[in-house]
């Protein structure tokens, strides 16, 4: 993938929209990015998790990222999207608002720092990208998919 | 000894002889020169036609000589194979089949056999040198007719036989062209009574020892079968039945009982006392199919005190005498058939306790964790690996190649590619990889279905092929291969592949995306489309590709399997659809019922029974609802309740399904029963693992996803 004409830190991020905010996870984690379906639903799950579909003979969760996040989500419309991660082997489907773009930046442009302002607690991301005019949240999927994290949450 | 119980065993015996026939002739009209592949037809018309007459089964006795005749004529050379003669013997084949499948049904059906018989009769009577040219079926041939070429009589002595090329013909490929037809014969040791057409062929036996004038004789015989026999107890019957025909039989060794279950290996022999000469006996046990040999053997001492040491002896004797002129077959022990025939269903039931117990050991489990019983603990571990390994096993026992279904493909892509005036060489790879049987027989059509689309869609017209500079021929390779715990069977075609733009025209179209999500999908989203429900038919994409058709059937299969549908396609280069099926299943019957608009399924092992109730049967004990079924008081459960749905306050009448639990049977209320069936588990990953209640999901033939009920757990 390092290209020898670019810098070997440059990363590329899947850029999405949620509430009022971007977000961003890293392309590497992404398996596939779908179109909202029939989604069968979970009983007894954590009130974020929206049911379990079909991927292609895989039966995989699917999350309200919205309410995992704890953002108030735009309606479910026609530009809603299932983005498929993996991470630390589970694969697991994001439900956001939109999926914009794919983004080239050098790993240096991510700020580690993400003590900015965020309606999202600080626990789940991994840094910023200051990208002309907007602010990137990159998440931090190993925390947003933690399974200590939910247990915690009472199941 | 009943026929009737051996009906089962023809009739799979049959089928699998109408499958070889297929499948050879398909090799045939490619390979006309061939002769092995003509010995196999001409053997297993033969042991059809054997099978048929012992079980008297006139009419396929009838065809199948009429077919062997015409067989015969091809063999020696008499007439020539065309597409009209394949025709027609696929003509036969089917007539055969449906004769077969109406035994099988025992419905009674009469199937006219007539227009075959008259057109076989028409085939070899102007094959033989015009005797009676038919009206229809002059056909040109002759041109090539091998002229001092005949039926060749058998050869007069008894050690013929034995030195007869192996069915498997290793000796045919080695003697020039006109000798492997008249020795040839391995497989059919004798002229069968039924193919001496015009030119009888003598009649000759050999001279047999023990021949004495007289009236009733002794006749102490040695009956060895077909090292492939696999119906040895089949064999064995038909055996005595010729022989209670000729004599009386007075003793055999090893018994009557251990033959019938098959407790021998090759050979045994029998005491038969009897007014025909032992040559005769012999001629007429020679016509039973798979019989190899029959010696007649010198009459010493008494037969009580020499059976005994027969048992032993007699197999490895058999085997090491025959294998001295065969290079192939070392002199070693004999090889015994170390398998049996067990019906399916028997096989679906122990995987169904398989699947019930595996379930009720995680549920032992569970228990056991909230218990801190080092040796419960250890106890269940134990079970845990003894459970896996048994299961393990059982799923081995359900493994069968792939032949299985494959074998009746070349003759459906041959029928289809004539039909629709195309050119395909069909190539199958990987018959021998193995599969559940379950999956087999599922995936059976989805393969048909992809087949056939690579011949009507897939494959260009010849015309076409040309004009694109590609060879006439087009090529449609099937083949499985075994991927770690996958195997993957691909359909592979050198056609025109999939046209993504056109896919994403008719997508807009469709209403499916927008032109601008159009321009931002790949190849492969484009192949993704074709296996959306509804996305095309037949006719409307006639042209652009028509792969749609049934593809989303074909998905939904595999899925409900677990396993994937894989697409590839290159413009102009061909398209390949892959199947990756999991080696193994862990099925379960399961009743499915649906609450709330979603299904759920229970697994039948702890259903008891279901009933429909009304709510004002509903009583109360202690703030609890319950019930009276059958003098029981079973509290109720509302399935939407207990799942945390909300609703559940079902007026009126509902169904309810009794379920055994400890400590006492529950009765849980749902909307609506939606009957039984089977089910694939899909275990839930990390991320569901935690919810409790859940035995895993599993992907409904609709491609829906419901989960599976742990009842236990679910009301604990």
């Amino acid at each position: 993938m390092a290209n020898e004409t670019r810098p070997a830190e440059e990363i590329q991020l899947v850029v999405f929209s949620l509430g009022r905010e971007e977000f961003a996870v890293e392309v590497t984690q992404v398996r596939e990015i779908m179109r909202m379906e029939e989604i069968t639903r979970m009983p007894k799950s954590p009130h974020f998790v929206e049911g379990i579909i079909n991927l292609r003979g895989q039966i995989i969760a699917v999350i309200d990222l919205a309410k995992r996040l704890n953002l108030e989500a735009a309606e479910r419309g026609s530009e809603s999207r299932i983005i498929v991660v993996e991470a630390d082997d589970v694969k697991v489907g994001m439900i956001v608002d939109s999926v914009s773009e794919v983004l080239r930046v050098s790993r240096e442009a991510v700020e580690p720092s993400p003590t900015l302002a965020s309606d999202v607690s600080a626990a789940y991301l991994q840094g910023v990208v200051k990208q002309d005019n907007r602010l990137i949240i990159l998440l931090d999927l190993t925390k947003v998919l933690s399974l200590d994290e939910m247990a915690s949450l009472g199941f | 000894m009943d026929i009737s119980q051996y009906k089962e065993l023809f009739i799979n015996e049959a089928q699998e002889h109408l499958e070889a026939l297929n499948q050879a002739m398909v090799d045939l009209e490619r390979d006309p020169e061939n002769p092995d592949v003509l010995t196999e037809i001409f053997r297993s018309a033969h042991t059809l036609k054997g099978m048929s007459a012992t079980m008297g089964f006139d009419q396929l006795t009838e065809l199948s000589h009429e077919m062997e005749n015409v067989l015969d004529g091809l063999r020696s050379g008499d007439i020539e194979v065309n597409t009209d003669i394949v025709d027609l013997l696929f003509g036969c084949f089917d007539m055969l089949a449906s004769i077969v499948a109406s035994i099988a049904e025992e419905s009674g059906e009469v199937l006219d056999t007539g227009p075959l018989i008259e057109a076989l009769r028409g085939v070899y009577m102007g094959g033989r040198g015009g005797v009676a040219e038919k009206a229809g079926k002059a056909k040109k041939r002759g041109a090539k007719k091998r002229a001092q070429e005949k039926p060749a009589p058998e050869k007069p002595s008894g050690g013929g036989v034995e030195e007869e090329p192996a069915p498997d013909g290793v000796a045919v490929e080695e003697v020039p062209a006109e000798k492997a037809t008249s020795e040839g014969e391995g497989p059919v040791p004798e002229e069968p009574p039924g193919a001496q057409g015009e030119e009888e062929a003598p009649e000759e036996m050999a001279p047999m020892a023990n021949e004495e004038a007289g009236e009733l004789r002794n006749l102490r015989l040695r009956v060895t079968l077909d090292k492939d026999c696999v119906l040895k107890s089949v064999r064995v019957f038909m055996i005595f039945k010729k022989l209670s025909q000729l004599g009386r039989v007075v003793d055999s060794s090893p018994s009557v009982e251990d033959l019938e279950d098959e407790k021998f290996d090759r050979s045994f022999e029998v005491l038969l006392s009897s007014a025909e000469e032992a040559g005769e006996v012999r001629r007429a046990l020679m016509t039973i199919a798979e019989v190899q040999e029959v010696q007649a053997l010198p009459l010493e001492g008494g037969l009580e005190v020499e059976a005994e040491s027969m048992a032993e002896e007699a197999p490895e004797e058999a085997v090491s005498e025959r294998s001295r002129p065969e290079v192939e077959r070392a002199p070693v022990a004999p090889v015994r058939t170390q398998s049996v025939r067990v019906n399916i269903s028997r096989l679906d039931n122990l995987m169904n306790l398989i699947g019930e117990l595996v379930i009720n050991r995680t549920r032992l489990q569970e228990i056991s964790s909230s218990y801190n019983i080092p040796e419960l603990k250890e106890a269940l571990a134990h079970t845990a690996r003894l459970t896996a390994d048994l299961q393990d096993e059982v799923m081995k026992t359900r493994m069968v190649p792939v032949e299985h279904i494959f074998n009746r493909f070349p003759r459906m892509v041959r029928d289809l590619a004539k039909s629709r005036g195309k050119e395909v060489d069909f190539v199958i790879e990987g018959r021998d990889i193995e599969l559940d049987r379950t999956i087999l027989d599922e995936i059976s059509d989805p393969l048909m279905h992809m087949l056939r689309n690579a011949v009507d869609h897939g494959i260009d017209s010849p015309e076409e092929r040309e004009a694109r500079g590609k060879p006439r021929r087009g090529s449609i390779k099937l083949a499985a291969r075994r991927d770690r715990n996958y195997v993957s069977i691909e359909v592979q075609d050198d056609g025109q592949g999939v046209d993504a733009e056109k896919v994403f025209a008719l997508a807009v179209e469709r209403g499916f995306i927008s032109p601008d999500e159009a321009r931002s999908l790949s190849e492969e989203d484009a192949l993704r489309f074709l296996a959306m429900p509804g996305f095309s038919t037949a006719e409307e994409v006639s042209g652009v590709s028509g792969r749609g058709v049934g593809l989303d059937v074909v998905k939904n299969k595999v899925e409900s399997l677990g396993g994937m549908l894989i697409m590839q396609s290159v413009k102009g280069e061909g398209t390949t659809f892959a199947l990756k099926l999991p080696l193994t299943l862990a099925i379960i019957q399961a009743l499915l019922v649906k609450v709330s608009n979603e299904i759920y399924a229970i697994p039948l092992g702890v259903v008891m029974e279901t009933a429909v109730i009304s709510s004002y049967e509903i009583k109360y004990v202690s703030g609890q609802e319950v019930i009276f079924l059958r003098d029981e008081t079973l509290p109720l459960v509302r399935l939407e309740r207990c799942l945390g749905l909300g609703g559940g306050d079902g007026q009126g009448t509902f169904p309810v399904v009794v379920v055994e639990t400890a400590p006492r049977s529950v009765a849980i209320a749902v909307d609506e029963l939606m009957g039984q069936q089977k089910i694939v588990i899909t275990s839930l990953d990390r991320f569901l693992k935690g919810i409790r209640g859940f035995g895993g999901a599993t992907i409904l033939g609709t491609g829906e996803v419901a989960l599976i009920l742990d009842i236990p757990t679910l009301l604990s």
